[in-house]
């Protein structure tokens, strides 16, 4: 299996496409073989800009868009994520013809012919049916992820937004539009600084929530390996769960009281959170298990969409922003 | 529990339809299912293009490159031959697990094999390693059988003997101990994705069929098939309890271990590439019962062939219900072998009280 190793932007082979040009027009660049590493560290060799583009999440898609290089996808799976974006880029993406709602199952995918597939998942094969690694080698297709973890240890906490620049880096050298990857990660790294900029010494102690707690049953949180834990760093917050390193961790309500979160994130859209968007986040104020808690008291419950802050995405940022700015509001 | 033999002589079915006949029978519809099976997807491959691209490669060709073709001929196919192939040997493993414990409800399941093969598939799974690459997980769920099989038979061996009763209850206990590892290691893993694939694992599918995989699981599971029939007499007798079997000069420990060793052979292997698919060793060798009575020799091969038969289309139904979606294949196999499995009960008649 693929365990994710985080490859640093840096030692990434970025030379090899010095060749884009600065108008960065995607097919007309003739480049030689391009090498990036994967999530393991393995190299991946392109000899050709890839053409036919299969994104199995809308969040590849997003990248792609943003480079420049959306004409290249033949087809997305889990469209879910377009909802979160705004125009010119939300008119683009409606455009690319839709596989699935979910993750596209290996035959679907194969019938386009790709000769590269996309996740912003952390691997291949993950739902039921979904193309594995092996699957892309039958249909001759090469296959990238963004990798979530630190090198080396799978429960390094994450701080920043390295996976989403370096996911962002890796696409832009494997289109040959490696400029306008740099302009992006540029644009990004920019509003990430502003935000840090405007935060105060005090840091709001946080508990991210994903579904509105049900008494007597544990709770789920976002562990410290995922971008909504980099987020709330960034914001100049603190998880109060740093400690469990899981995208869906399990905890349990006394740790909860005792920890006493000031604020209450709730992270909306997860499939399988029973109520959606702002009802979900009514639900929780009304919530009795966290009214003994300082964020109970004093109402300090707040909200993203789950499109802007689960997995590696251009759309991070915009998550940042709204944390941020909720954060430290009043 | 009165005698397989008896049972035999009762039943209804020998008269009914000539072996040989229900034999090809079974055979043709084999083939035809497989053909037919190939036709149907998510994607729309029409029948006359589908046809033209098993013709095309049975008769030696090549790979075209076209969508058609690869779906057709590397993703389909195979998968379809993995099901049957995985379906014959879960089946049979089936029947020879009861045989050997002569109880109508046990299955690899029972005695702790499909759990053990499930502890070393996710342990490859959530540590990550993989020593031999793609191999590394079937590698892993073999290992795990194996030692699965290897503990419980020690353990269930009380002074040179190996009595059903010990077996089924050490091996029911050591599939407990295995279950509760596998969900342990389940809930710590921080991984979502990997929790996926140890979800999807542990209730099976077949979307791993490749051609590349295939060969080495239809050889093992022929050449098990092949070894049983040598010994299906034999394994009458062991139906027939210790004491028989001893008068018919069969040594029943001996023949205990040899047909455990053959069944953690088969079962580990097919293991290996599908995952957990459940129920059917333990319906399947039923069935053929039903059709053909309880002697060995005639109901292994019907065994072999409505295994295949049944995860065929189970796997079919778990490919298009909800399309282009995909159910794990174990919801199928209980979805379609329950109510099938009682329809043949009530229309056979089968009394119940043999196994009273």
């Amino acid at each position: 299996m693929r365990r994710a190793v985080l490859v640093l932007a840096a030692v990434l082979p970025l030379a090899a496409c010095g060749t884009a040009s600065p108008s960065a027009a995607p097919a007309s660049v003739p480049s030689g073989p391009v090498t990036v590493k994967d999530c393991a560290g393995k190299d991946v060799t392109f000899d050709k800009t890839p053409e036919r583009v299969v994104t199995l999440d809308g969040y590849a898609a997003q990248t792609l868009v943003r480079l420049g290089v959306a004409d290249k996808i033949v087809g997305t799976g889990f469209p879910a994520p377009f909802s979160a974006d705004q125009a010119p880029h939300a008119e683009r993406l409606a455009k690319i013809p839709v596989l699935a709602e979910r993750v596209p199952v290996t035959e679907v995918v194969a019938a386009q012919q790709p000769d590269l597939v996309l996740t912003s998942f952390e691997s291949f094969g993950g739902p039921s049916g979904s193309p594995k690694d092996a699957d892309l080698v039958t249909m001759r297709a090469k296959g990238l992820t963004s990798c979530l973890r630190g090198p080396g240890s799978g429960r390094a906490a994450l701080t920043d937004l390295a996976p989403t620049y370096e996911y962002v880096r890796k696409l832009g050298a494997v289109f040959g539009v490696g400029e306008r990857a740099e302009q992006l990660v540029a644009e990004l790294e920019g509003r990430a600084k502003a935000v840090a900029a405007k935060t105060s010494g005090a840091k709001p102690k946080v508990l991210v929530l994903q579904d509105n707690p049900v008494a007597g049953q544990p709770l789920q949180t976002s562990g410290a390996g995922t971008i909504a834990h980099a987020l709330i760093s960034l914001a100049g917050g603190e998880s109060i769960f740093s400690d469990v390193s899981s995208m869906h961790a399990e905890i349990s309500p006394e740790e909860v009281v005792q920890r006493d979160p000031q604020v209450v994130w709730v992270i909306t859209d997860y499939t399988f959170a029973k109520l959606k968007g702002q009802e979900l986040v009514a639900a929780v104020k009304a919530n009795p298990l966290l009214a003994n808690t300082t964020a109970g008291r004093q109402g300090k419950i707040i909200s993203t969409s789950q499109y802007l802050v689960s997995f590696p995405s251009p759309l991070n940022v915009d998550g940042l922003e709204q944390l941020a700015n909720a954060l430290h509001a009043g | 529990m009165t005698t397989a033999l008896d049972e035999r002589r009762a039943s209804p079915v020998r008269h009914a339809v000539p072996y040989p006949v229900l034999l090809t029978a079974l055979a043709a519809v084999l083939v035809v299912s497989a053909l037919l099976a190939t036709g149907v997807g998510p994607v729309g491959v029409p029948a006359d293009e589908v046809a033209r691209i098993l013709l095309h490669h049975l008769g030696g060709g090549g790979d075209t490159g076209a969508a058609a073709d690869l779906i057709v001929w590397r993703i389909r196919f195979p998968r379809v031959l993995l099901g049957a192939v995985v379906g014959a040997g879960l089946a049979l493993a089936g029947a020879v697990v009861q045989g050997v414990v002569r109880n109508p409800v046990a299955d690899p399941y029972l005695l702790g094999l499909s759990h053990g093969a499930s502890v070393g598939a996710v342990l490859v799974l959530t540590t990550g390693a993989a020593v031999l690459g793609a191999l590394t997980l079937p590698a892993a769920a073999f290992a795990g059988a194996t030692a699965a099989m290897a503990v419980v038979l020690v353990m269930a061996r009380h002074r040179g003997r190996l009595l059903p009763m010990r077996l089924i209850l050490v091996g029911v206990a050591f599939g407990h101990l295995f279950a509760g590892l596998t969900s342990f290691m389940l809930a710590r893993t921080d991984s979502s994705a990997a929790q996926q694939q140890i979800i999807f694992w542990m209730l099976g599918g077949l979307s791993g069929a490749r051609w590349e995989t295939l060969p080495v699981t239809a050889t093992v599971v022929a050449a098990v098939a092949v070894l049983l029939m040598i010994r299906a007499r034999r394994l009458n007798a062991l139906v027939l309890g210790e004491e028989a079997s001893a008068a018919l000069g069969v040594n029943a420990t001996r023949l205990r271990w040899y047909l455990l060793v053959l069944t953690t052979l088969l079962t580990g292997t097919v293991v290996a590439v599908s995952g957990g698919i459940g129920f059917v060793g333990l319906i399947v060798p039923h069935l053929a019962r039903m059709l053909v009575g309880a002697d060995h020799r005639r109901m292994l091969p019907v065994t072999a062939l409505l295994g295949a038969l049944f995860l065929l289309w189970a796997d079919v139904a778990a490919r298009i219900l909800i399309a282009p979606a995909e159910l794990p294949i174990g919801i199928l196999t209980a979805f379609l072998g329950v109510p099938f499995f009682l329809l043949v009960m009530r229309a056979r008649g089968l009394a119940t009280q043999e196994n009273a």
